[in-house]
């Protein structure tokens, strides 16, 4: 199975003749995310290895380690020509985040965004390590439950686009969501909030 | 505007995620996308919290990953403990496995991925950015 992947992924990125490597990078993403990085450039391209990726991570590190070497050789081919970028990202930086895509496998989120975010909470707060990362972790399952249970719901619908009001619905109808209710809530019309406004006045 | 966003995620992250969650032909809103982005903070927020407490009750200075689990199962996400444990006993085996490297290949050049760690480098540089307090003062784990 391992073998079967790789011989498919060669054979993408043997089609894929452009190969272009994108840093896709938005405003917020500026100096750091070294993770975020090296992806080819179509986005179906994207999923599958992300797809694959996770599957590895789940089964076997080793895997992890090989898709970092054949990126690594796609990127010294390509010469790191066509790397597209918004910032200010210098070959020295490329290398960085080279070096950094060996630890994707774990973990998908930045660390120290993480870590910043919990620092915000509580800035006396000591924390380990490990926790952390089990933070890390549990943020990108809760990330995937809610994608699911939005999707559910714009599916039933019928809609295939996720809107806000997808989300909002969710948030109200499941009780472990409750925390969110002041983060999402239901929309609602002006007029109608406006008359609610005056009744209870 | 700076330190706002330093409170999410990336949101290239997110859509990533998301992505690889949905069937192809589904799409999401760039509204939806930046309220889960918020939502995925909170929930950082909201688990830390109630581990911190649990701590302070408990007169430990420290949280550690055993109460990130225990603060999982208590919000009413049990099936995460679960799924967590498997995980820190990864990471701990990762970290273990660098520690090693680390001392095995401190005089050697870097070039060879080498043994069957998580894709990690033996090089002293390269690291898990950690930018907070580890359990146990390790100095395998190196800041950039």
């Amino acid at each position: 199975m391992a073998k079967k992947q790789e011989a498919a992924e060669k054979s993408r990125s043997q089609k894929n003749s452009k190969s272009k490597i994108k840093i896709k990078q938005k405003k917020n993403d500026e100096a750091e995310e070294p993770e975020v990085a090296i992806v080819p450039s179509s986005s179906t391209e994207s999923q599958n290895d992300v797809v694959e990726e996770s599957s590895r991570e789940e089964e076997n590190g080793i895997m992890g380690e090989q898709m970092v070497k054949r990126k690594r050789e796609e990127m010294e081919k390509n010469g790191k020509k066509e790397v597209k970028n918004k910032g200010k990202r210098k070959i020295g930086k490329e290398e960085e985040e080279e070096e950094n895509s060996g630890t994707t496998t774990l973990y998908k989120f930045p660390m120290n965004r993480v870590s910043r975010i919990i620092k915000s909470e509580d800035s006396d707060l000591r924390i380990s390590q490990e926790a952390v990362f089990l933070v890390n972790k549990a943020s990108e399952k809760f990330l995937e439950l809610f994608c699911r249970e939005a999707y559910a719901c714009a599916f039933m619908d019928s809609k295939k686009h996720i809107g806000y009001n997808h989300l909002s619905s969710v948030v109200s109808k499941r009780r472990r969501f409750d925390f969110l209710s002041d983060f999402v809530p239901e929309k609602v019309k002006a007029e109608d909030a406006l008359k609610q406004l005056s009744m209870a006045e | 505007m700076v330190e706002e966003q330093d409170k999410l995620l990336p949101i290239a992250n997110i859509g990533r995620i998301m992505k690889r969650i949905l069937p192809r032909n589904a799409k999401i809103s760039k509204e939806a996308k930046e309220t889960v982005q918020e939502c995925v903070s909170e929930f950082i927020s909201f688990v830390t919290s109630e581990a911190s407490d649990k701590c302070h009750k408990e007169n430990r200075k420290t949280v550690n990953g055993d109460d990130i689990c225990w603060a999982l199962s208590t919000l009413g996400f049990d099936n995460f403990s679960d799924i967590m444990l498997r995980y820190l006993q990864k990471f701990r085996e990762f970290e273990r496995q660098k520690a090693e490297q680390n001392k095995a290949s401190s005089s050697e050049e870097r070039g060879e991925v080498t043994s069957n760690g998580f894709g990690l480098q033996p090089v002293a540089s390269a690291s898990l950015e950690f930018g907070i307090l580890e359990k146990g003062g390790s100095s395998s784990a190196k800041q950039k």
